[in-house]
């Protein structure tokens, strides 16, 4: 603050620290402060927001595992898809609870954990039940991360032009986003899956499978996010910065990825972390109704699909898959949530 | 009148928010009193602490993280200890308020008779509806909503923006409160329309002997309406008295600084560039060496010389422009045209500064829209340097953005809110083919500097800076490539005096460094006379006056511009009152005929 006593002819001296004083007084009532650029702000909340801190902590622990599911399935448990049915009594298919004194009245509601087989082995084969959800994470994340990519790049693209040039590409881009969200988007699925050659474009067996789902997935939900970008971009296209870019001489491209898109990162950023979780259990139903990933190679969804039958006498055949399922969706959509708070302007600190 | 007792007393109040960087004490021991029938003017730049007195007056920081301590008493009832039902009881009944922004304040699904009468039945719970209704149609017609009757059953946007502020005044009268407090009531208001409103609120206020407590950030709107006036600075009253006193004897400093900015009517370009130059030279201690800031000055040198410009080519010509635009709607949503601008001509001269002045919706935003090629014109012909750009694709306008630039109204949001400063400045020379990074940052540093700013801010973000050192950096961009003419869309009505003031100043010299000519747009008819050599009056579209900005001031020849100039708030309290009885005296004539 300067000195409420001033000579006369520095006025305007004082007038200039007065009006920084008095900005910077009125940013302080607003909240935000000096050098902090929008993102540091955006972490200093986060940082904050317990729910999302820990939500992001088990994000990353389970990219990571995912990641390491060769590593992790070696020091604590078997490979995927090995056998072993020496854990299994042969009438019933079920785990059995001692394995040296083989019974069919003596199986284990709980897939005989112990200290080889973290969470159980799986009913009828004995395949480690562990290793086998630490790498259906690999295919889930995989999938989801994939096709929440073609969705943002579509989606951002169309919607960005849609926006910005008005007119009859708006109106075309507009109609194709309304016709692809009414499409029965399962079933094409399953009857797509069921048409394609194998060998197409190179790919077989699971990676055919795995390029099929990401391409259905992220080819039909793009108009979510293309939709958001496109409102945002109709209300930044009046922004005078733009005009400012154009009476620059800027061109058009220049004004799309270079001064528009810079303000469409955090939306795009938070929606996507909103649409991984819808993918994640899209691939998921998707390898329930058997039209995903081809066993043995482990996928959640498949997973529980064939664990329904069993659900009275294997539990937990059908609880650590779902658990998983259900751990994976719920943390991305808090962490995603937390992320929209943080670089929401609007809400306080 | 003294004698009575006060109907709103504030001792020592104190408001106080935390925040993550630490408590900001908004308002910090102001005291005042408004005797019954009484008028007090609040003013202060923004951040001074005047709305979150007006909020606390109200009683309407409850709920929030504000800490109050003081008192405030309205119509003997203590605000801060008061129970809120008690204060629901006394807002809109003891004291009402009215807001800054008419479009925002009513509630757009209900007709305003609906708001009215529930802003009514809300106080006088056993009243029928029809007399409610009578009461709402009495009191629009008290404020000079033509046909109440009628009117009463239109929706807040069937108003325009003055009428529904009288709408908003209407509803705070309905239960014939003792003080009417008004923040900033006419901001958002053109200059005509503020005049009227500010009338108003002054014939209520000694009608019906209401208190009247007006806040605002500039000193003439309050001057010719309140008997006393606080100024607030930091939330600390620095001076508060007599109305006629703070304006003609200041006693703080910051007052003096504050009423010295406030840009003055009456005072001509010739007399503000002549004492610009002097506290400049005084200040500096020099006089600008020719050449100094070659590297910005235009190739062509301006002719501030004085050769005669009647025989030169203008910079600009513009003939006969119009802007059609079609507006949705109408009978089976159809189109209908509507002109923004309907055929506008003039020349402008290398050096010189044409000033547009009108009111919003006036065109002159479009205008210069059009002048700048950022709108094709529907007819007519802009002609730069001898050159037809009216029809150019954006490819043939390129190599000439160079010569003519912008500078936009709305420094928060002509500035991308995602690119760092110096990028937002840079811009400009690499969309014009400069590649070289270093050379870039150079002159970015150089000219941030030359407007006022530090070099080392430029990998700052906008929203580090204030509005004032945010139009610094619009003005840097629009001066990096070295232009010939700057189009200036009302550089400086986003604003706080002080550095609106900084702000013109700056615009000065450097048009005396750069010789650059200037087109000066903006709605505030004393800026406009300050910078401008020529000033040509808009309205609906049409010039309606143009000329010599002294002789437009001085002896207007359109009823339009005397209107305007009527209008305009003046400094002195006593000719601001005398200004408007002959408004009120010309109104009366009007309606008698």
């Amino acid at each position: 603050m300067s000195a409420p006593s001033h000579a006369p002819d520095s006025a305007e001296q004082a007038e200039q620290t007065d009006a920084v004083n008095v900005a910077t007084q009125a940013r302080e009532v607003r909240g935000d402060s000096d050098n902090r650029s929008l993102r540091q702000i955006a972490w200093q909340r986060l940082r904050k927001d317990k729910v999302a801190m820990v939500s992001g902590v088990v994000v990353v622990l389970l990219i990571l595992a995912a990641i390491c599911a060769p590593l992790l399935a070696k020091w604590f448990g078997a490979p995927p898809t090995q056998f072993h049915q020496d854990l299994i009594e042969p009438s019933t298919g079920l785990p059995m609870k001692d394995p040296a004194n083989p019974s069919p009245f003596d199986t284990d509601p709980w897939g005989a954990i112990s200290a080889e087989h973290l969470l159980g082995v799986e009913p009828v084969t004995g395949r480690d039940l562990f290793s086998r959800i630490v790498y259906g994470a690999q295919i889930s994340l995989l999938v989801a991360f994939l096709s929440t990519v073609l969705c943002v790049v579509l989606g951002t693209l169309l919607g960005i032009v849609a926006g910005y040039k008005g007119g009859w590409i708006d109106t075309v881009i507009s109609r194709a986003m309304d016709v692809f969200l009414a499409f029965p988007l399962m079933l094409f699925a399953i009857a797509l899956v069921g048409v394609i050659p194998e060998g197409v474009l190179g790919l077989t067996g699971n990676g055919l499978r795995i390029g099929v789902i990401v391409f259905i997935i992220g080819f039909f939900n793009w108009p979510y996010i293309a939709r958001i970008v496109r409102g945002q971009t109709l209300s930044l296209r009046e922004r005078e910065f733009v005009e400012a870019a154009r009476s620059l001489g800027a061109s058009n491209r220049h004004i799309l990825f270079r001064e528009i898109l810079p303000n469409l990162v955090t939306p795009i950023i938070v929606y996507s972390t909103l649409l991984i979780p819808t993918n994640i259990l899209f691939e998921a139903a998707l390898s329930f109704l058997g039209v995903g990933i081809n066993p043995p190679t482990p996928s959640w969804g498949k997973m529980l699909s064939d664990a329904v039958p069993l659900y009275e006498n294997a539990p937990y055949f059908v609880v650590f898959p779902g658990l998983a399922i259900f751990v994976t969706v719920l943390a991305f959509n808090l962490f995603g949530d937390g992320l929209r708070d943080a670089f929401d302007p609007k809400t306080s600190d | 009148m003294a004698s009575t007792e006060p109907v709103v007393r504030v001792d020592d109040l104190r408001v106080t928010f935390p925040t993550m960087d630490g408590d900001v004490h908004a308002v910090n021991g102001l005291s005042f009193e408004v005797p019954a029938g009484g008028a007090l003017g609040i003013v202060g730049e923004s951040g001074s602490g005047k709305s979150v007195t007006s909020l606390a007056l109200m009683g309407l920081h409850r709920g929030s993280r504000a800490r109050i301590t003081g008192s405030i008493e309205v119509a003997g009832q203590d605000v801060v200890s008061a129970s809120d039902r008690k204060l629901r009881r006394m807002r809109g009944n003891d004291i009402a308020m009215v807001f800054q922004d008419p479009m925002q304040s009513l509630h757009p699904q209900y007709t305003i008779g609906n708001q009215l009468i529930e802003a009514y039945r809300i106080h006088n719970p056993k009243a029928t509806k029809a007399e409610a209704h009578k009461r709402a149609v009495e009191s629009l017609d008290r404020v000079g909503i033509p046909h109440p009757q009628k009117r009463i059953n239109s929706y807040p946007h069937e108003f325009s923006g003055g009428m529904r502020q009288r709408v908003v005044i209407a509803m705070g009268l309905m239960c014939d409160p003792k003080v009417l407090l008004a923040d900033e009531p006419t901001t958002a208001l053109d200059v005509t329309v503020q005049a009227q409103v500010l009338d108003l609120l002054d014939e209520l206020r000694t009608d019906l002997g209401m208190g009247l407590i007006l806040v605002s950030h500039d000193l003439a709107v309050v001057a010719g309406s309140v008997d006393e006036v606080v100024v607030m600075r930091h939330g600390v009253a620095v001076e508060r008295g007599d109305v006629r006193t703070v304006l003609a004897e200041p006693e703080h400093p910051y007052t003096r600084a504050l009423l010295a900015a406030v840009p003055r009517v009456e005072l001509s370009r010739a007399q503000r560039r002549a004492q610009d130059r002097a506290e400049r030279d005084k200040r500096e201690g020099r006089v600008t060496e020719a050449g100094e800031f070659s590297a910005f000055t235009p190739t062509a040198t301006p002719a501030a010389t004085g050769t005669d410009s009647s025989e030169e080519t203008p910079l600009l010509r513009v003939e006969d422009v119009a802007q059609r635009f079609g507006v949705r709607g109408g009978v089976w949503g159809r189109t209908t045209d509507f002109w923004a601008v309907k055929g506008v001509s003039f020349d402008l001269f290398r050096g010189e500064t044409l000033g547009i002045v009108g009111e919003s919706g006036s065109g002159k935003s479009t205008l210069s829209r059009m002048v700048m090629r950022l709108l094709e014109p529907t007819r007519g012909r802009v002609e730069f340097e001898g050159r037809d750009i009216t029809h150019m694709s954006e490819r043939e306008l390129r190599p000439l953005r160079r010569d003519m630039q912008m500078v936009f109204q709305n420094p928060y949001s002509s500035l991308n809110p995602r690119v760092t400063v110096g990028d937002a400045i840079g811009t400009a020379l690499r969309v014009q083919g400069e590649r070289d990074g270093r050379k870039v940052r150079r002159q970015v540093q150089e000219l941030l500097e030359r407007v006022g700013l530090e070099p080392d801010h430029y990998n700052r973000f906008p929203h580090a800076f204030s509005g004032g050192q945010r139009q610094r950096i619009a003005i840097a961009r629009a001066l990096i490539l070295k232009p010939k003419l700057i189009i200036c869309d009302e550089p400086v009505s986003a604003l706080d005096v002080s550095t609106q003031d900084q702000v013109l100043r700056l615009l000065s010299e450097l048009q005396d460094d750069f010789g650059l000519t200037y087109i000066f747009v903006a709605h505030d008819l004393a800026v406009v006379r300050q910078v401008s050599d020529r000033v040509a009056v808009m309205r609906a579209g049409e010039v309606v006056e143009m000329g010599d900005s002294d002789s437009v001031y001085e002896e207007p020849s359109s009823d339009y511009t005397r209107q305007l100039l009527n209008a305009a708030p003046v400094l002195d309290p006593d000719e601001a009152r005398s200004l408007r009885a002959e408004r009120r005296e010309k109104r009366d004539k009007k309606t008698a005929a």
